[in-house]
This record gives C-alpha cells, sequence and structure tokens, in this order.
C-alpha cells in the first residue's frame, strides 16, 4: 500500500531544497555551500559577450565589502527591440564567515551603471555544527 | 564618342550573344580605360547593421553609339557577389539596372564594384567604383535588470 504521508512529506523537502528564495527572503546556508544567484533582464543592441557577476558581501556606510563572487559570460544576440534573459551564477560560500544578514548584489561588469542591483540582509550563513554547555544534568534509575 | 586606343570594342548586341556574365573578378590595380564604354552610377546604404541584408542597386550608363551588352560584378572584404541579372542588353545612351544583395559581416567593408561589356569573345572589364558601407553599432541597453531568485544549491 502506498504511503501517502510519506510521499507528501519527501515531495515537500525535495520542493523546498530546490527552491530559490525570491527578494528580498532570507537564505540560511552553511559554510561551504555553494548559493545559486539567478538573475532575469531584458537587452536590445549589438550581439555582445557580457560578464555576469553575482555577489555576497557585506555593505558598511554605503560600501560594497564583496567577500564572495562569481562571473559568467553571457552572450547576447543582436536584436533592435528588447529580447528577455536569465542567468545564473553559482557563488562559493567558502570564504565567507559564519553571520547572519549578508548582502547580496549582481551586475553585468561592462554595464554596471545600467544594471547593478543590490539586496541588503537576505542571506545568513552558518558555520560548523557546534554545541555548548553540553553537560549531565541528572541520573537517575529508572 | 572617345574611343581609346588599344582598348577593345563592344560587340553590337546583334553580333553575338555572351554565353554567360563575366567569370573573373574585377581588377583594382586596372584602372587605364575605366569609363571609356560605360559608366556606374548606383546606391548603397552608408551603413549597416550586422546581419542586415545591404542592397546595391546600380545603373550602368552604356557610352557607346549602339546597343551593347553589360554586365557588373562587385566584391567586399575579399567576397565576390553577383548582380542580377548576369548582364543586360543596353540601348545607346541608356541605363541598365543592376542589383545585388549580401549579408552584412560584422564590421566596415568597402565594396568594390565593376562594370564589363561584351566584346564579342569576352567580356571586358571597363569602369569601376567603390564604396564603404560602416558597421552600425546597436547601442546597448539593459532593461528590468534584477535578482530573480536564489538558492541554496
Amino acid at each position: 500500500m502506498r504511503n501517502l504521508y510519506a510521499d507528501t512529506v519527501e515531495g515537500i523537502i525535495r520542493e523546498v531544497e530546490g527552491l530559490g528564495v525570491a527578494p528580498s527572503g532570507k537564505l540560511t546556508v552553511m559554510v561551504g555551500d555553494v548559493v545559486r544567484m539567478s538573475v532575469a533582464f531584458k537587452y536590445r543592441g549589438s550581439a555582445m559577450t557580457v560578464t555576469l557577476r553575482g555577489s555576497i558581501g557585506k555593505r558598511t556606510l554605503g560600501v560594497f565589502d564583496e567577500i564572495a563572487y562569481k562571473t559568467k559570460s553571457i552572450s547576447l544576440s543582436q536584436s533592435a527591440d528588447f529580447v528577455s534573459y536569465t542567468a545564473y551564477v553559482d557563488i562559493p560560500t567558502s570564504a565567507i564567515s559564519p553571520a547572519t544578514n549578508y548582502d547580496i548584489e549582481a551586475k553585468i561588469s561592462e554595464y554596471a551603471g545600467q544594471t547593478l542591483v543590490k539586496i541588503d540582509d537576505v542571506i545568513d550563513v552558518l558555520g560548523a555544527p557546534e554545541f555548548q554547555n553540553f553537560q549531565i544534568t541528572d541520573y537517575s534509575k529508572v | 564618342m572617345e574611343v581609346r586606343q588599344g582598348l577593345p570594342m563592344p560587340a553590337p548586341v546583334s553580333e553575338s550573344l555572351p554565353p554567360a556574365g563575366p567569370r573573373r573578378r574585377g581588377n583594382l590595380g586596372a584602372a587605364v580605360g575605366a569609363g571609356t564604354y560605360t559608366t556606374i552610377y548606383g546606391s548603397a546604404p552608408s551603413q549597416a547593421s550586422y546581419g542586415e541584408q545591404v542592397t546595391i542597386d546600380v545603373q550602368i550608363r552604356n557610352k557607346a553609339a549602339y546597343p551593347i551588352y553589360i554586365a557588373v560584378t562587385g566584391r567586399y572584404n575579399g567576397v565576390d557577389f553577383t548582380f542580377s541579372p548576369e548582364y543586360a542588353n543596353v540601348e545607346a545612351g541608356a541605363y541598365g539596372p543592376f542589383s545585388a544583395s549580401f549579408s552584412m559581416p560584422n564590421k566596415d567593408i568597402t565594396v568594390d564594384i565593376w562594370s564589363w561589356y561584351w566584346t564579342g569573345s569576352e567580356w571586358y572589364q571597363d569602369d569601376h567604383t567603390s564604396v564603404t558601407i560602416a558597421l552600425k553599432v546597436l547601442t546597448p541597453e539593459f532593461s528590468g535588470f534584477g535578482i530573480s531568485d536564489y538558492s541554496k544549491l
């Protein structure tokens, strides 16, 4: 007999694991995890190859300290009309210290003035598993 | 009509029919005698974007005192292209229309155009002209750039 409960739970877990967080939802990762940052945009102009850059960092007094980033080349076709594109970069987090409220940025490097977008306080990074105050609280006959 | 010494005369259309248009390329160095029996007039775009269809329209004037066969060939950046019709019977003093088109490459080009007349046994290169077509660069423009989502792999 089919276990509907188990199937449902497994399905939900799978869905959650593969689901991206929409801005500006919070994403929690462990140090060393990879964050996939997806972008969408429209482009018109001559054919060219540009660089998508996705970053994780900390913004302090308006200055973004880029801690981890990844770039990817994107080929854009020539078009006189706007054409929609989607792309992503996979950013490793091994260089990021465990902390909360990291900020993210994405841009087309060659056209940062037109494309730079920032979202603050959306990534929490957890460190290695840690235990604190582990102790025997009591002992009794059972 | 001026007839230069040493140049083959165009054959009147009544004498012989060309089997085909010119098979040779135009020779950029052969400017001597250019335009003795024909003159090239035409139009071409000053710029075109990459992949755009470029059309070259020319009118070749017959400067001979009788009808002759005229043909046109062209080349841009080392690439030969053909005009339509392959050749034409053009009345004395009249203009024969020829047209060609090709896809604009991803750089500026210089288009060379040659007119030819039929001597009765061969095509003779007569007039030459060239035109530069600049690659039209479309201004890059982005719209609605944004982070759509982020996830842990």
